[in-house]
């Protein structure tokens, strides 16, 4: 059995195995359970947007997370640099009125500019000081939170009241619907396009080649001259950058303000979604529906059978444990 | 090989969990009305709003035999994604619990018209939005009056959360109700900056009580447990509770709580749901409507005497009548006439 398919084969035992043991703690059937669990995910159109919407928040930092992955590097902070994007996105947003056509590009830049730096400096000090960049990007995650709560109730302040949020953005910075009484928007669209980008960068692009050969076989790069400090840098950058949109289409296009609990932990999540997508930007694409269709299901399964949504969380966690545990165990073998 | 033996035993799993009789399916007569509850982060458990407005809702299933359903919110971002998840699965009405969720309610009642949804503590400008708000200016009017006949010191303080319009109602109140008393009672006010930081609602009241107040009205969320910690050190000295009956927390040390019944509003707009009537667009719940008021002084009975019992019962039919019209802001309370008793 190849590689992929016992991944797959893992991620269906968990889910399916370990579910139905919860659902039975709980007293529940498990045909009840991932019944009304699909039946909420998939049951009526609305229903379909909700999965796909969360299936577009998870698309974009689990695209970040893969790059940086690709690279060779764990960047468990992307749940911080979408944070940070959204932040900053919410904040021009709110502040800056300007027409539809220069607001939703500026407010998406801002996103992404903000999460990349967030993404560079654990990948500045990975290149400059040989940092240990799961340390770093975990530990700014909490510093992220902070950061943002501080600055939108502090010097940044425009008025929230009583909540940690930004003003609300003008309708002009309000990305289109998709499907109109839905919140899917056109960040869906994006983020397949950004997908099918990424997927030709890291195959047919020379800084693609470098980034999979600084992450796949270092010191053979290293020797064939590839700079593996510019790299790591440049590749946690972008994996912040990609993150930081994730955030800014959220304040865009669903909550239309920032707000420092804007994620339900979507950074954590997508580190699941790009190992069971095989860290390969179509496969992630299809990784994130199935994941977006946990989220929006899980609660649907709690309304309705009853299940509490921790289940789905439960999962989740024991699929990054299982999968990021077998890479590390598999690099360990070759090192 | 491992993992084909562990998919084995997970389809043996469901496939018997599927004939067990523990696992009965949840099955809703066809017309149910279903009534659905999103919390706000503070959660069930919170022993203050969240805790009332589903004490209420448990009543709704006993009482008006509706089927209830509670999601809560682990982070901001949950608001919408629960909400949603409720309108999709066409609950009759979908309850949201806090001022924190009214831009989220505003959203999702935009994107669903045919849905409808009530909020406790704030106005969202909907159709299909009930806003559920409470005089909590009556309320702390009264324990205002409490106080400023038990203080020793003339002096007496309030502490609150965020300086807020919804907060500044129950200093108003208060303050009120103290002058109604005796005019020349101090009245001082402070606020936390947050309504979960038990450290800092501890640190002020001390800093208030020091300044020789010698009762501290805590309007402050979670941050309110603080000031009920420092005042089980002072001695002659006391806290006034709020939202739920606080009184036991520190058995005699909590003169009253100002016990405001989000409970009761959730209830009543259940009982115009489960009767398929139109909802109130904006309910507020006063002294009149039993939605606001002052616990039993089960403990403090003490120094709450019957002829201060006789007073605030005065009060509150003056105030029930039209004739106390109690200032809900701080510009009111700067033109509030006292009424001789």
């Amino acid at each position: 059995m190849n590689r992929t398919a016992r991944d797959l084969l893992i991620v269906v035992v968990l889910v399916f195995g370990v579910g139905s043991i919860a659902m039975l703690l709980a007293h529940v059937s498990p045909l009840d359970g991932f019944g009304a669990l699909f039946d909420g995910a998939f049951g009526t159109r609305s229903e379909v947007a909700e999965t796909l919407t969360q299936a577009t928040n998870l698309l974009f930092p689990a695209l970040g997370v893969a790059i940086a992955f690709r690279a060779g590097l764990f960047n468990i902070g992307a749940e911080g640099q979408l944070l940070l994007g959204g932040f900053a996105a919410g904040w021009i947003g709110a502040e800056l009125p300007l027409p539809g056509y220069v607001a939703i590009p500026l407010v998406l830049l801002a996103g992404a500019l903000a999460g990349g730096a967030w993404g560079a400096i654990p990948g500045f000090l990975r290149a400059r000081f040989g940092a240990n960049e799961v340390i770093a990007t975990l530990m700014l995650n909490v510093v992220a939170t902070l950061l943002a709560t501080y600055l939108v109730t502090g010097p940044l302040q425009q008025g929230g009241a009583g909540a940690s949020e930004t003003g609300v953005l003008p309708k002009a910075a309000h990305l289109p619907d998709l499907l109109p009484g839905s919140h899917l928007t056109s960040a869906f669209g994006l983020a397949l396009v950004l997908a099918f980008v990424l997927r030709w960068v890291l195959q047919r692009t020379v800084f693609g080649y470098e980034l999979r050969a600084a992450g796949d076989a270092p010191e053979a790069a290293r020797r064939a001259g590839i700079d593996l400090g510019r790299t790591a840098l440049v590749a946690m950058a972008l994996s912040g950058a990609v993150a930081g949109l994730g955030g800014a289409t959220i304040v865009t296009g669903e909550l239309h303000r920032f707000n420092t609990g804007l994620s339900p932990g979507y950074g954590f999540i997508a580190i699941a979604v790009a190992l069971v997508g095989n860290l390969d930007p179509l496969w992630i694409v299809v990784a994130s529906i199935a994941f977006g269709m946990l989220q929006s299901g899980g609660i649907a399964m709690q309304a309705e059978a009853g299940v509490p949504r921790e289940v789905v969380s439960l999962v989740t966690g024991l699929v990054i444990l299982a999968l990021a545990g077998r890479r590390v165990v598999a690099s360990r073998r070759i090192a | 090989m491992v993992f084909r033996r562990g998919a084995h035993l997970a389809l043996a799993l469901v496939v018997l969990c599927a004939l067990a009789p523990g696992c009965a399916r949840r099955q809703l007569p066809p017309g149910t009305v279903r009534i659905g509850m999103v919390t706000d982060v503070g959660g069930l458990g919170d022993r203050s709003f969240n805790d009332s407005a589903y004490a209420g809702l448990q009543r709704a299933k006993s009482d008006l035999h509706v089927d209830t359903t509670v999601l809560q919110s682990r982070s901001a971002a949950d608001y919408q994604i629960n909400m949603t998840v409720l309108a999709n699965k066409e609950f009759d009405e979908i309850f949201a619990i806090g001022f924190l969720m009214a831009r989220d309610v505003q959203e999702v009642a935009e994107r669903f018209p045919e849905r409808h949804f009530s909020i406790i503590d704030a106005v969202v400008d909907e159709p299909n939005v009930t806003a559920v708000t409470f005089k909590e200016e009556e309320g702390s009017f009264l324990a205002g009056a409490l106080a400023g006949m038990t203080t020793k010191t003339k002096s007496i303080a309030f502490l609150g959360g965020i300086d807020i319009p919804l907060l500044r109602k129950f200093e108003a109140g208060f303050t009120a109700g103290a002058h109604e008393i005796d005019p020349s009672i101090k009245v001082q006010a402070k606020y936390i900056g947050s309504f979960d930081d038990v450290a800092s609602g501890k640190e002020l009241a001390g800093v208030l009580y020091d300044q020789g107040a010698d009762i501290v009205y805590a309007a402050a969320g979670k941050g309110g447990l603080g000031a009920i910690d420092q005042v089980k050190t002072r001695s002659g000295a006391y806290v006034i509770g709020v939202d739920s009956d606080q009184d036991g927390l520190a058995p005699g040390k909590i003169l009253t709580s100002m016990v405001k019944r989000v409970d009761a509003g959730v209830f009543r707009v259940s009982q115009a749901v489960a009767a398929h009537k139109p909802r109130p667009v904006h309910l507020t719940l006063g002294l009149k409507e039993g939605g606001v008021g002052l616990t039993d002084f089960k403990y403090t009975r003490g120094v709450v005497t019957d002829q201060k019992i006789a007073v605030l019962n005065k009060l509150r039919a003056l105030i029930v009548a039209g004739t106390i019209v109690v200032p809900s802001s701080r510009e009111e309370l700067a033109s509030f006439k006292r009424v001789p008793l």
